[in-house]
């Protein structure tokens, strides 16, 4: 009697078990899907702000004009793109690559470096690159744990059962996380500053460190949903 | 003449009881008076206001620590501006009471304003079995460096602003500067603590908190405001 007891306890207990491993496989999948839309919403916040930029530089050097199309063309292919996290990254590399030489337009311009409505919007972009980069962190931390738990056992017998799979990370190609961040330099009124910190714009590479702080130095621990690693096979 | 014995035996060990209890208040008042006066001369030389109360304004913050236990006391509060930010530093007592016997902590805690309006989280130390359990059992909130969740806990309701809060540059201060104090925030106060130290030993506490506030991510106040509008 007492046998059966125990077993039917045991066979309770892996139930219980199972189903709150399921129900979290859900969630994560649910938070993970949520924070995806997150990442489309900063983005889209972004791509907004560029015509407005473009035309305030244009005011200043209009015969600028392929660096102009550069910028519309990628913007478009990246605006468009409602593919995959690979993809998305994939189309924000040459619109980031774009609008880095738009800033390097500008820094042949003192009057635009000057200009307050080009101030105004290169602040708001660098918010929003911050955004876009909380965003990111928050979807790839998810996704690491979520692929996790399906890499590791117990839980991947769940997932193998109920089909859920790996999902993928969002990171910025190679080649765009090589060359750095678009960077404005608005400390010297000259056109031929050398780009420097400040205000830069990232599609999500590393925050860059900030000076004066007690103990700041030390370099970011390795991130494996961040723009040093790739995602697991 | 064995009866008077016993009773001169019996007053001995009250005098003794006495002599032991007056000891014990004596040598309390002592090194109270002696950590207060350590104060005042550190209060003196930072610049800061010594009081020996700590006023309502500073007990009611909304930070988890000072409402933990049965009771609180508070005492030898510090406060002015150090390192450019201002800042309140005081002695906490947190009472716990078990039917009749009562166990008492005391913290050194310092706390300063945010410039961002914030979720209730808190940071401490990891505990590795705590830890083992809850990524087996429980919901935590993920973050990208493995040695930052070996090192530190988080706790927070909401993910998402645990995420924006602690950033890689916070992790790296955390890890180089923050091992051994708790941190706590919520509303626009952070607050720095650890078991109680030293008079001597509070510039490490002030600098710490300095350090702590000074990495709260930009991002922060413009994600989450300024005044809890938002």
């Amino acid at each position: 009697m007492w046998i059966w007891i125990v077993l039917i306890a045991i066979v309770v207990v892996i139930a219980i078990a199972l189903v709150a491993s399921y129900n979290r496989f859900v969630s994560q999948r649910n938070l993970i899907r949520d924070a995806w839309a997150n990442i489309d919403t900063e983005l889209r916040r972004r791509y907004d702000l560029i015509p407005n930029l473009v035309e305030t530089v244009k005011g200043y050097a209009s015969h600028e004009t392929g660096v102009f199309e550069e910028v519309a063309r990628t913007r478009s292919m990246a605006s468009g793109a409602t593919g995959s996290p690979a993809e998305q990254a994939a189309a924000e590399g040459p619109f980031v690559a774009a609008l880095r030489q738009l800033f390097a337009v500008a820094e042949n311009y003192p009057d635009l470096k000057a200009n307050q409505n080009f101030l105004a919007l290169q602040a708001e972009l660098s918010n929003t690159e911050d955004r876009i980069q909380t965003a990111r962190r928050f979807y790839n931390n998810n996704v690491m744990d979520y692929n996790r738990r399906i890499q590791s056992f117990p839980s991947n017998v769940i997932a193998k059962n109920f089909h859920f799979t790996e999902e993928q990370f969002f990171e910025i190609p190679e080649a765009v996380r090589e060359a750095g961040p678009p960077r404005v330099d608005f400390s010297t009124p000259s056109g031929s500053g050398t780009p420097s910190g400040g205000a830069g714009t990232t599609a999500g590479g590393a925050t860059p460190p900030a000076s004066g702080a007690t103990g700041a130095g030390a370099p970011p621990p390795s991130s494996p949903g961040g723009p040093s690693s790739s995602p697991p096979n | 003449m064995a009866a008077r014995r016993f009773d001169i035996s019996g007053m001995w060990w009250v005098l003794l009881g006495l002599a032991l209890v007056t000891g014990v208040v004596v040598l309390g008042f002592a090194r109270a008076r002696k950590r207060t006066s350590a104060l005042r001369m550190m209060a003196t030389q930072f610049g800061l206001v010594y009081s020996p109360v700590v006023p309502m304004d500073v007990r009611v913050l909304p930070l988890p620590l000072l409402s933990q236990g049965d009771k609180q006391r508070f005492r030898n509060l510090l406060q002015g501006r150090w390192g450019g930010i201002d800042l309140q530093e005081f002695d906490l007592a947190i009472v716990e009471e078990e039917g009749r016997s009562s166990s008492t902590k005391w913290y050194s805690c310092a706390v300063a304003q945010v410039p961002a309006w914030c979720r209730t989280i808190s940071i401490h130390a990891e505990n590795p079995v705590a830890r083992a359990a809850e990524r087996v059992l429980e919901h935590h909130v993920p973050f990208e460096s493995e040695q930052f969740q070996r090192a530190f806990h988080v706790d927070c309701a909401d993910d998402r602003f645990a995420t924006a809060f602690v950033d890689p540059r916070m992790m790296s201060w955390l890890l180089a500067h923050g091992r051994g104090w708790t941190f706590e925030v919520a509303g626009c106060w952070a607050l720095c603590y650890r078991k109680l130290v030293r008079p001597e030993e509070l510039v490490p506490l002030l600098g710490t908190l300095r350090g702590f506030t000074d990495h709260i991510p930009r991002v922060v106040s413009e994600l989450y405001g300024l005044d809890g509008a938002r």
